[in-house]
């Protein structure tokens, strides 16, 4: 990460990410032996102690400015790609006030979030969403019909309420071995059979997140097996470098999203 | 066999359930208020299928057998039944899994739901929303959100009237920006605002239930019509109102754009020309617009999930049109 006193140039690349998220850094210092060197890591925490943000709106376009305690400026007409790794506004300073106050403050963080993210014209991986700023998280349930629309093989998945939410589960709850495949856009690493390659890009079409961590149970004989999972926000060390060069290229791809 | 969940008494449930009822359609009422009751398993099997049953006052239905829902859930704690209990209680714990599990059953269940719970969201951001708005071609006013009392200034001195209200999908009452306001800025650094350009005209609430539209014209002169009575002291007027083709076109193909079966668009005509879009509500309370103008909302979304020819189009096929 750059110090305010070294930043003169605009920042081009942004990594928006937990203050936890070890991953985002690694990827950071990937990417920018890249070549995206005026990229900057910028945490929920950072965001939650601007100093002035300013996000204007009109028919036609947006402006995003957002001035950071350091000193460090997000100007929306400089960027040229976003690494979206936020899961849930900054709340830290709020829960003092108590939850009524807390509750509508992080309505409205997200809510401003949701929307200068969507205002800018370069790519943003995830784009955020309703139902999650780094992309919407569906349930097993439909996690699994969306898999099987796909075509990977997937276990049956049961879920249950009211007078059901004590009964023995039916599906088999067997903890497996897994392995962690990371699909960027098109690209999928590591490298994996056609079938399930194809299989893995399509889930990530049909769920709207073309950064998408997918888990996949091992088999007896160490092949893939079925689909366990899937995260908008993925361990992307799983995909080594050549995930890392997918990024980069998805993240150089000229204004791919406008207003 | 459709599925109405929500609370009967409620008025846009009351009168779809008697709409349904009208067109002699098999239709089960899930009473959200007997929750406790109910019990609900989903599965998805092996080849993606989904299925399940629906056990409701020791009746049994298989998931299978509903080909439409109508939702309109509450959070379970303001149940009267379930007021007081503790979060940790067992009645609430199996409440939540009851709405969790009905909720993804809807999103992933064959046959015409109103609405997927996906496309309920979109709301929930103002400025959000409103640019998927733009890109269908409506306008929408010009805004600002901040934490910056002096861009504040700077916006109010470029319009003639400026409004405020919440960014977020949590109800507020829109409010003109006075001098009085003025004072109260600096609290904005804590978390940013919407201001908005004030425009005049007059306001059209759209109902769309996938390509049939119900215009309704608003009379009012409170800045919010919701809260007229308050702000002015008279009630808002409403009429039906003769839409442009194309502004409709624009709203049936916003509602589509964002996954919604049924919508209820707020537009305003300005008299320089513009139709402005301020919101798209996916769980529109249309009672109050049916109730004074006629108009046949209820029945239209009886017709829509039954997949009558009058209301055959799904969200996912008008998005799909050229």
């Amino acid at each position: 990460m750059t110090s305010a006193a070294v930043v003169s140039a605009p920042i081009e690349w942004l990594v928006l990410c937990e203050p936890n998220d070890v991953v985002a850094l690694w990827a950071y210092q990937g990417l920018r032996r890249r070549g995206l060197d005026r990229m900057e890591v910028v945490t929920t925490s950072m965001l939650g102690h601007a100093l002035r943000v300013q996000h204007r709106q009109t028919g036609t376009g947006a402006r995003v400015w957002i001035e950071l305690a350091d000193g460090r400026v997000i100007d929306g007409s400089s960027l040229r790609g976003v690494l979206n790794r936020m899961v849930t506004p900054w709340m830290a300073h709020w829960w003092q006030h108590g939850p009524a106050d807390a509750s509508y403050a992080e309505a409205e963080l997200t809510a401003f979030h949701l929307a200068w993210l969507t205002d800018l014209v370069c790519p943003v991986l995830n784009p955020p969403s309703p139902f999650g700023l780094s992309g919407r998280l569906p349930p097993p349930l439909e996690w699994a019909k969306l898999a099987a629309e796909a075509g990977l093989p997937v276990r049956a998945t049961t879920a249950r309420g009211g007078s059901f939410f004590h009964e023995e589960p039916i599906a088999d709850g067997t903890q497996r071995p897994r392995a962690s495949v990371v699909v960027v856009g098109k690209h999928v690493s590591p490298q994996l059979p056609r079938d399930w390659a194809d299989g893995c890009r399509e889930l990530s079409r049909l769920v709207g997140l073309p950064l998408l961590g997918i888990l996949l149970d091992i088999d007896d004989d160490g092949g893939a097996s079925s689909f366990g999972g899937a995260t908008p926000v993925p361990d992307l060390s799983a995909g080594g470098s050549e995930c890392l060069d997918a990024l980069a290229e998805t993240l150089r791809a000229p204004l791919a999203r406008g207003a | 066999m459709l599925l109405l969940a929500g609370i009967p008494s409620e008025d846009p449930m009351a009168l779809v359930i008697a709409a349904a009822e009208q067109r002699g359609v098999d239709y089960l009422v899930l009473t959200q208020r007997a929750v406790r009751h109910a019990g609900l398993l989903v599965r998805v099997d092996e080849d993606g299928e989904v299925g399940g049953r629906l056990e409701v006052d020791g009746r049994g239905l298989p998931l299978a057998e509903i080909r439409g829902a109508y939702l309109r859930l509450i959070d379970a704690r303001v149940l009267p039944e379930l007021a007081g209990e503790p979060a940790d209680s067992e009645p609430l714990a199996r409440a939540h899994s009851f709405t969790e599990a009905l909720y993804t059953w809807a999103e992933i269940a064959p046959g015409r739901i109103v609405n997927r719970p996906s496309a309920m969201g979109s709301n929930g951001s103002k400025p959000y929303q409103a640019r998927l708005a733009a890109r269908c071609g409506f306008d929408i006013p010009e805004t600002l959100v901040t934490n910056d009392p002096d861009a504040v200034h700077a916006f109010r001195a470029r319009h003639d009237e400026v409004i405020y209200k919440s960014t977020s999908g949590i109800r507020s009452i829109v409010q003109t920006l006075t001098v009085d306001d003025f004072r109260r800025l600096e609290a904005s650094r804590w978390c940013p605002t919407q201001f908005q350009e004030k425009v005049g005209g007059f306001d059209v609430r759209v109902h769309v239930v996938a390509d049939s539209v119900f215009a309704t014209r608003v009379t009012s002169e409170a800045t919010d019509y919701r809260y007229a009575q308050s702000q002015v002291g008279q009630a808002a007027e409403l009429s039906a109102f003769d839409l442009p083709d194309e502004v409709s076109k624009r709203c049936v193909s916003l509602t589509a754009s964002l996954g919604l079966a049924f919508s209820g668009v707020d537009l305003r005509f300005v008299p320089d020309g513009r139709v402005v879009c301020f919101e798209v509500n996916p769980c529109p309370g249309f009672s109050y617009y049916e109730q004074h103008t006629g108009q046949p909302i209820a029945a239209a979304v009886v017709e829509y999930l039954t997949g009558s020819p009058l209301t055959t189009t799904t969200p996912e096929e008008l998005a799909a049109e050229p």
